[in-house]
């Protein structure tokens, strides 16, 4: 199984380099928005193993193997951004670099930081496999390494869109949104199991819709924090950026979209106890979620940065056929 | 040792901790309300002379008062938060320390509720930040998060009390059974007729979930309004968007080692070493130390992008911080909620008690210490120089806060006395 997802990073790495080359600079900012997404299905899937790891959370261990084995695909992300730093000029910092935005340094530490997540995956799916007790260091460095990651995709990637506007809660946003979107995924490969296999799986997909719901609200309560903070503080120029994604259309509507697939819909969904074990239910849920992540990243970036739509959609599918491909095949490891 | 007489010697051991106290608690207890009076005192005092006798004065109008309201409103938020989110988490560990962290939260908010009416000076107008019809036509200021804060907190106040209750019912039963006399009245009164049925717990339990459902959020956005009261301004270290989940995170830090600092010498003097055992500690300095790394990347968040950002007064006021007046402070602060709490990575002494309770006690330093830097540092030094000036506690302030610390622990210990310190029902379900 290992070999086949490393396969299928490299090929998908390959590929975007063709789209990115096919099109010339003219993509934008699509690829970032293609990685940040599936980087954070798959970065939180496996914070949300190594967090149940360390809590010693049962509940979660029919599928811990599984959502581990996902790490190989955590190589691919400092490659593609590797390519994607070809188009580094959507920047306007660029033109007037300071000490921490300064092209080299900027690919050089997010590459790094990407690298180190995948390092420190593979060191603990190692460990863990031996039955080696330093599979715990190892899986403590990785959730380092997922929030410092995290935090700094936030920071850089999009957050300097519009240096130098600050928002401190940015960081700990995206690596919340990250584990939200692991457990939206999880729910999706426990419901698929659970057909199979209910009385194994039925359980954990009780308790991660259970998690959908509960980040639900925390994903509102980081929204509101943020956004009553720069509202009623009213400093111009921090409520221009918050002006240009709520009051000027389309990115207006795209924001209520995002506030109502995150957090209204999955939690009016998910409200009731019955729900929480349909699948139906369960799939708008945690396919609202994924959506609303996708149109907020374009929210974020659109205002200050090109993205391409074609090349957007081509580099979406590139990179999620191995993640889907992992993901919903056939179980072919015995559960851990 | 079967089940049945291992709840027989759980139900003694635990109701045993409510009889005579003992010297050492007499002790514990006349110094608490030593301090509590000395607190009391230094009130009347400054009811006598007026604010003026504090050290607050312009341009630092906030200083150890409003520092104390956030320190003990901080403790009560994370009593409610650690016994709920361990329930609703199905943390087994938590009947070791759910009683306790729930009446912390309640003396807490008590205590936290006084330093408002403190800091007014004039505390018989307390009732003016309620809104209610007069023939002045006058109103209360909704848009200011002061009046978000009085009713955030009552309403905390309300759910943390309820939920406390309703977790004690059916060890007051169990109370009422084995007590003989007044207690034995008392406990009757208050336990509402519980029997035990198959229908009571399932409508127990019901109940008990959805409180716990409801404190949770109720706790994280009560916390968060008290962040807001500095994160709404535009002082320079004060209106940041991480304040919020910073905040709850901090109180959670702080409860935490509060609940350490208080049944860390509870299970020796009561001895309930065998209910309350080294795992059970272990567990909770594994959330000391996850809280102490949420608050320390918010010190780190804070302080980089304030140079990010290349704002001279960002850049000036965090300057400040680390090498201005209050600098020893400040590093004794990162010292105890960011270095010190790190050693807890390793397992050995995670599981020493005496580590832990000396650990807690500099957790609980380093987050007064926290809220100090914060609320003084920033208006100490605003955006103009003219307006710049320090700030140092007087007696009275000191004299009440000392008597904040008398008060919590005072009513704690007559807490130990008076109900089961130990969930008693719960234990019994989790080793059935």
């Amino acid at each position: 199984m290992s070999k086949r997802v490393t396969t299928l990073a490299a090929a998908a790495v390959i590929l975007a380099l063709v789209v990115e080359w096919a099109f010339r600079g003219a993509s934008g900012m699509a690829l970032v928005v293609a990685v940040l997404f599936w980087a954070a299905i798959c970065q939180g899937m496996v914070a949300l193993a190594a967090a149940a790891d360390l809590s010693g959370a049962r509940w979660f261990l029919p599928l811990r193997g599984h959502l581990m084995g996902i790490y190989p695909l955590l190589f691919a992300f400092p490659a593609l951004f590797l390519v994607f730093s070809a188009n580094l000029s959507v920047y306007p910092w660029l033109g007037h670099p300071t000490r921490w935005l300064e092209p080299n340094f900027f690919v050089i530490r997010n590459v790094a930081l990407l690298l180190l997540t995948a390092v420190a995956a593979h060191l603990w799916a190692g460990a863990d496999r031996r039955g080696a007790r330093s599979a715990k260091v190892y899986c403590t460095l990785y959730l380092f390494s997922f929030v410092v990651t995290q935090s700094l995709m936030a920071f850089d990637w999009v957050m300097s869109l519009e240096a130098p506007w600050i928002n401190t809660l940015f960081g700990a946003y995206f690596f919340i949104e990250a584990l939200y979107l692991g457990i939206a995924a999880t729910a999706l490969v426990a419901l698929l199991r659970a057909r199979r296999d209910p009385a194994r799986y039925r359980p954990v997909l009780v308790d991660a819709t259970k998690l959908i719901f509960g980040f639900a609200l925390l994903w509102a309560g980081q929204i509101f924090a943020q956004y009553l903070t720069i509202w009623y503080g009213n400093i111009p120029e921090e409520v221009g950026y918050v002006y240009k994604r709520v009051a000027v259309q389309p990115y207006g509507a795209m924001a209520v979209f995002v506030l109502l697939a995150m957090f209204v819909l999955p939690f009016g969904i998910l409200v009731a106890r019955a729900a929480k074990t349909r699948p139906g239910p369960i799939i708008a849920a945690a396919g609202l979620v994924m959506a609303g992540y996708v149109v907020e990243k374009l929210v974020f970036i659109l205002p200050a940065a090109p993205v391409h739509p074609v090349a957007l959609a081509l580099e979406f599918v590139i990179l999620g056929v191995p993640v889907a491909g992992y993901l919903f095949a056939r179980p072919d490891v015995p559960p851990s | 040792m079967s089940l049945g007489t291992y709840f027989d010697q759980l139900e003694h051991d635990v109701l045993a901790a409510m009889r005579k106290p003992s010297k050492l608690y007499w002790a514990a207890l006349a110094v608490s309300a030593a301090a509590f009076a000395l607190g009391l005192g230094c009130w009347g005092w400054q009811i006598y002379e007026g604010l003026g006798m504090a050290g607050i004065r312009s341009p630092v109008g906030w200083g150890v008062y409003i520092t104390d309201f956030v320190f003990w409103v901080g403790i009560a938020h994370s009593g409610t938060l650690i016994s709920a989110v361990l329930f609703l988490f199905r943390a087994k560990f938590r009947c070791s320390f759910n009683r306790s962290a729930e009446a912390m939260t309640v003396i807490a908010v008590m205590t936290a509720g006084l330093f408002p009416l403190i800091h007014l000076g004039r505390c018989w107008f307390f009732y003016w930040l309620m809104p209610y019809p007069n023939q002045r036509h006058l109103w209360v200021n909704f848009r200011s998060p002061l009046i978000w804060d009085v009713f955030a907190v009552s309403t905390y106040f309300t759910i943390s009390a309820v939920f406390f209750f309703v977790g004690l019912i059916p060890d007051l039963a169990i109370a009422r059974r084995r007590f003989t006399g007044w207690r034995h009245w008392v406990f009757r009164i208050l336990s509402l007729g519980w029997q035990g049925t198959a229908e009571q717990w399932k409508h127990y339990a019901w109940l008990y979930m959805f409180l716990a459902a409801f404190a949770t959020p109720l706790v994280i956005s009560v916390h968060s309004v008290v962040s807001w009261d500095f994160a709404m301004s535009v002082i320079p270290g004060w209106h940041t968007t991480i304040f919020a989940p910073y905040f709850v995170a901090g109180a959670i830090f702080s409860g935490t080692a509060m609940v350490i600092t208080l049944v860390v010498p509870m299970r020796r003097i009561l001895g309930l070493d065998t209910y309350i055992t080294v795992d059970h500690f272990e567990a909770i300095a594994k959330i000391l130390l996850f809280t102490s790394l949420i608050v320390s990347y918010s010190y780190i968040v804070e302080f980089v992008l304030a140079w990010y950002s290349g704002n001279p007064f960002e850049i000036a006021h965090f300057s400040f911080r680390a090498v201005g007046d209050y600098r020893y402070l400040y590093w004794l602060m990162l010292f105890c909620n960011g270095l010190l709490p790190l050693t807890l990575f390793v397992k050995r002494l995670r599981r020493n008690l005496k580590y832990l309770f000396v650990l807690s006690l500099f957790v609980n330093v380093g987050m007064w210490l926290e809220r100090f830097v914060i609320i003084v540092t920033s208006l100490a030094r605003d955006f103009d120089p003219y307006n710049w000036g320090n700030y140092a506690p007087r007696f009275g302030e000191i004299g009440i806060t000392i008597g904040s610390f008398g008060m919590f622990f005072m009513l704690f210990l007559i807490f130990t006395k008076m109900l089961p310190v130990l969930a008693i029902a719960e234990v019994k379900e989790h080793s059935s």
